[in-house]
């Protein structure tokens, strides 16, 4: 009976799990190109939460850089930017936040691979409750080559 | 009673006098507020002066008399506000068509400590080719920055070899003669209206 209960509660806890993982949704998502030998670049994207309670965005990872912070970029009344890390990012419930050039972005920092040449780059954000959410992020060029395209 | 009204007309008359005087100061202050370009009108005169660019040549403000020079003041190390800024200036550099030739634009790094000639190469060109990208001591760099008023500063983060810049992040815009004419915030680099900007002044 025991073992019953226990496989129960194991189940309602998985399902709970993965309930949870739907609340975040990130769409959206594109790495800035950068050329070849740069060492940082940005990542932009939305995330979206479905929940009825407030998430964090807590950490970023990525296997082609050493590491990856939460920045926002401010320019003050003076026409000054700067940039602040966030160690944590609030994702109100029932809406959805978007970082965005000019705003907030996940630096990638120690880049061990080119991003120039990918089609698209893959990124582990870690939430507070929903968890882990795997992210692919496109990669578009803001160069030259590109026509000076800047992405909308 | 004569003398009162005598007041009561001065009193109307003055009235007038003021309102007349505050449509007219409303509508030459209107005028000259109101701008035909995109960009903030901004007047100043700046030194010449002398840094080395991405192939190691020595370069000149006043080798470019002959063009209007986009002047911007970043880093490389920079993954938002600089490429960004960059891009927005190809985006409107492209659009001039044949006038392109007639316009330069100089990207002088604030972090000469990373940003090396070779830094530079591998950054500026990327945006446009014919970009150039500045660097020199710091002492220089200093100058030069302190001549257009561009501000920046070190922000250490928790890591020694990693820090970030704050810095001015407005783009200069300078007439043929080598004097500011115009200045371009973040909130202003969508690139049509830089290159109309640009049309008018061509």
């Amino acid at each position: 009976m025991r073992k019953y209960i226990l496989s129960i509660l194991f189940i309602f806890a998985l399902a709970s799990l993965s309930y949870a993982g739907d609340e975040i949704e990130v769409t959206d998502a594109w790495v800035r190109e950068v050329p070849p030998a740069s060492t940082v670049t940005a990542v932009y994207l939305k995330i979206e939460n479905k929940g009825d309670k407030a998430d964090k965005l807590t950490g970023v990872s990525s296997a082609i850089a050493g590491k990856a912070q939460i920045h926002t970029t401010s320019v003050d009344d003076k026409g000054v930017a700067k940039m602040e890390m966030q160690k944590e990012l609030e994702i109100p419930a029932g809406e959805t936040v978007v970082l965005e050039p000019g705003g907030t972005h996940i630096m990638l920092i120690d880049l061990k691979e080119p991003v120039m040449g990918k089609d698209e780059i893959e990124l582990d954000l870690m939430f507070e409750n929903a968890g882990e959410v795997e992210v692919e992020a496109h990669v578009t060029g803001l160069g030259d080559d590109n026509g000076g395209h800047v992405h909308q | 009673m004569k003398k009162n009204t005598m007041l009561r007309i001065s009193l109307v008359v003055l009235v007038l006098i003021i309102i007349g005087w505050g449509v007219i100061l409303y509508q030459l202050f209107a005028v000259k507020s109101k701008s035909d370009y995109y960009g903030n009108v901004y007047e100043k005169e700046v030194p010449d002066f002398t840094l080395t660019d991405q192939n190691g040549s020595k370069v000149s403000l006043s080798d470019f008399r002959d063009k209007l020079v986009f002047i911007f003041f970043g880093y490389a190390h920079c993954p938002d506000i600089c490429p960004v800024t960059l891009s927005a200036l190809n985006g409107a550099v492209r659009q001039l068509g044949d006038e392109q030739d007639e316009v330069q634009v100089l990207f002088v790094t604030i972090d000469p400590e990373r940003d090396d000639q070779k830094a530079l190469k591998n950054y500026v060109p990327y945006f446009n080719k014919s970009f150039i990208g500045l660097t020199g001591t710091p002492e220089e760099i200093k100058q030069v920055a302190d001549s257009f008023g561009v501000y920046y500063v070190k922000e250490e983060t928790d890591s020694a070899d990693d820090y970030y810049m704050g810095h001015t992040s407005s783009v200069y815009l300078l007439d043929k003669d080598g004097k500011i004419i115009m200045r371009y915030p973040q909130s202003k680099m969508e690139p049509g209206q830089i290159a109309a900007d640009l049309k008018k002044i061509l």
